[in-house]
């Protein structure tokens, strides 16, 4: 089974290519559909295309070939402008967690809200809700280098939930995490998910997969070799 | 206004943050500043030296020795209403006598003779250009006799200050260039210190005004805060100039009036932020399209 129907996606890409200038293809020929409100775990070897895909979500990334939909917006042929409403609309999380080392856990949730305009009064109720949503009450003090990797993740997911996205991608979120810390992310994330947000979580992290019994999208080569609903690492249905 | 805020704090923390790197580029855009002032100063004066000399050139109208007091009367006013002329004097031919013996008071007979001389109309002219138009309009009046116009000195003098006033503005364009290519680079080493936050503005959904917006304000305080400095410097040296001058050239009457100063004062704290808002503007745009 090698595709997934969907009747209005949340997330839709046709027979999308990314060339890069040094002649990299990284992804050949992409077509899938991924409902509102689902989990969807990205896997596959280093290079098989899963970041260049959440990319081409956030619009850091132009499709080459093809179109990419989201939320029924073509985000390849968004101007500039419209690439920040996008952005306020999806929530990215990386590896590396991004947060800025001089601000406290708070600041750097706030920093999201307050580049995007939003009025200084509705700040602090927003930011405080997210961090409790997330985990977090009592740390909001706290700078990154206080927090530890697990917290540190948590702030960048809460940043980037603040402006409840309808789109959330994670690239690679328990990189960096030990086995147990990476659960807790990945139970964040499923709960996140449950409240209707779609959850994009691209990873290397076999076991976590095969434990949650979720909908695997398999790449390798810059295409999709797999598409289960309820699957595991390997591609394969549970 | 919570985004204003929101900004201005940024810029503060900025400013704050990167001190040295703002006084590098406070001090070096107030160098540029000054010397900016200087060369604007030093050409404003001598332009104002050179108009004041071309000034002095005027048209001598003689008229016909049959033309009566009243006739002079008319062509003098009737002179006075063209558009180009700046000021008339009249000088009566009895005038002129007078003034001629009294000259030549060491010749006896010039108070035997008989007065050969006509009526004088000096004619000063609002455009030194514009003297042989006004010129070929003296000849055509009646009345008049003979028109004469210092044209080969009056050409050489306009073009030489036209000379002096072209290498002013190229001096003073080159010098804003400069300034602002100063400004430009240290908001770009600002810009690069505060990369991490540009890319998690921009991805979050910053809108790209939004996120120029501080380093713009950031430029156009570096420029303030040069051209201030700038002023400073320029004002004490053109006091001691003047000072220095007023001791040894007594006689110069220095053409540079307080009023003019004050303008190049704010004219210098306007340079100095416009050139910093933009040349800032241009370096973050830059990097946003990166």
């Amino acid at each position: 089974m090698l595709a997934v129907f969907v009747a209005n996606p949340m997330v839709k890409l046709e027979n999308v290519s990314v060339t890069y200038p040094n002649g990299v293809q990284a992804l050949k020929d992409v077509s899938v559909d991924i409902g509102a409100g689902e989990f969807v775990f990205i896997v596959g070897p280093t290079g098989s295309g899963k970041t260049t895909l959440l990319k081409l979500l956030y619009r850091e990334e132009t499709p080459t070939s093809g179109r990419v939909y989201v939320d029924g917006v073509d985000v390849g042929s968004l101007k500039r402008r419209e690439v920040s409403e996008l952005r306020r609309r999806v929530g990215v999380v990386f590896q590396d967690f991004r947060l800025l080392p001089d601000r406290t856990a708070f600041e750097n949730v706030a920093f999201a809200l307050h580049v995007t305009g939003t009025p200084r009064r509705m700040v602090r109720q927003r930011v405080m809700d997210v961090l409790a949503r997330t985990g977090l009450a009592g740390r909001e003090h706290s700078f990154p280098h206080e927090l530890s990797g697990g917290e540190q993740q948590r702030v960048s997911i809460a940043r980037a939930l603040v402006r409840n996205p309808m789109l959330l991608l994670a690239d690679e979120p328990t990189g960096n995490l030990d086995p147990n810390t990476s659960w807790e992310i990945m139970q964040l994330l499923e709960e996140i998910g449950a409240g209707g947000t779609t959850v994009l979580v691209a990873t290397h992290d076999r076991e976590m997969v095969d434990r949650m019994r979720r909908r695997v999208l398999s790449l390798s080569n810059g295409r999709i070799v797999g598409d289960v609903v309820q699957g595991r690492y390997s591609g394969e249905p549970v | 206004m919570s985004r204003f805020d929101f900004v201005l704090r940024e810029v503060f923390r900025s400013v704050c943050r990167h001190g040295l790197m703002t006084v590098a580029s406070v001090s070096t855009s107030a160098a540029a500043l000054t010397v900016l002032g200087f060369v604007y100063v030093g050409a404003l004066a001598v332009n104002q030296l050179s108009a004041r000399v071309l000034d002095k050139f005027e048209a001598a109208a003689f008229t016909s020795k049959s033309v009566t007091a009243n006739q002079l009367l008319r062509l003098r006013s009737e002179i006075q209403s063209m558009p180009e002329v700046k000021s008339v004097t009249v000088v009566t031919r009895d005038e002129a006598w007078e003034r001629q013996k009294r000259n030549y008071s060491h010749i006896p007979y010039l108070s035997k003779m008989k007065n050969p001389l006509t009526d004088e109309i000096w004619v000063r002219v609002k455009q030194p250009e514009q003297i042989e138009i006004v010129a070929k309009r003296l000849r055509s009046l009646p009345g008049i006799e003979s028109v004469s116009v210092p044209s080969g000195v009056l050409d050489r003098a306009i073009r030489v200050a036209r000379l002096i006033r072209t290498v002013g503005i190229v001096m003073c364009v080159a010098l804003m260039g400069a300034t602002s290519l100063i400004t430009s680079n240290s908001i770009r080493l600002s810009v690069f210190a505060r990369r991490r936050e540009i890319r998690i503005m921009q991805l979050v959904g910053a809108t790209d005004g939004f996120i120029k917006m501080p380093f713009i304000l950031e430029g156009a305080l570096h420029g303030l805060l040069g051209a201030a400095v700038a002023c400073i410097l320029l004002g004490f040296g053109l006091n001691q100039t003047f000072a220095a001058v007023r001791q040894t050239a007594p006689f110069l009457q220095l053409p540079v009036s307080s009023l003019s100063l004050t303008n190049v004062y704010l004219g210098l704290v306007v340079v100095g932020a416009g050139v910093g808002a933009s040349a800032s503007a241009v370096s973050v745009g830059r990097f946003l399209r990166a």
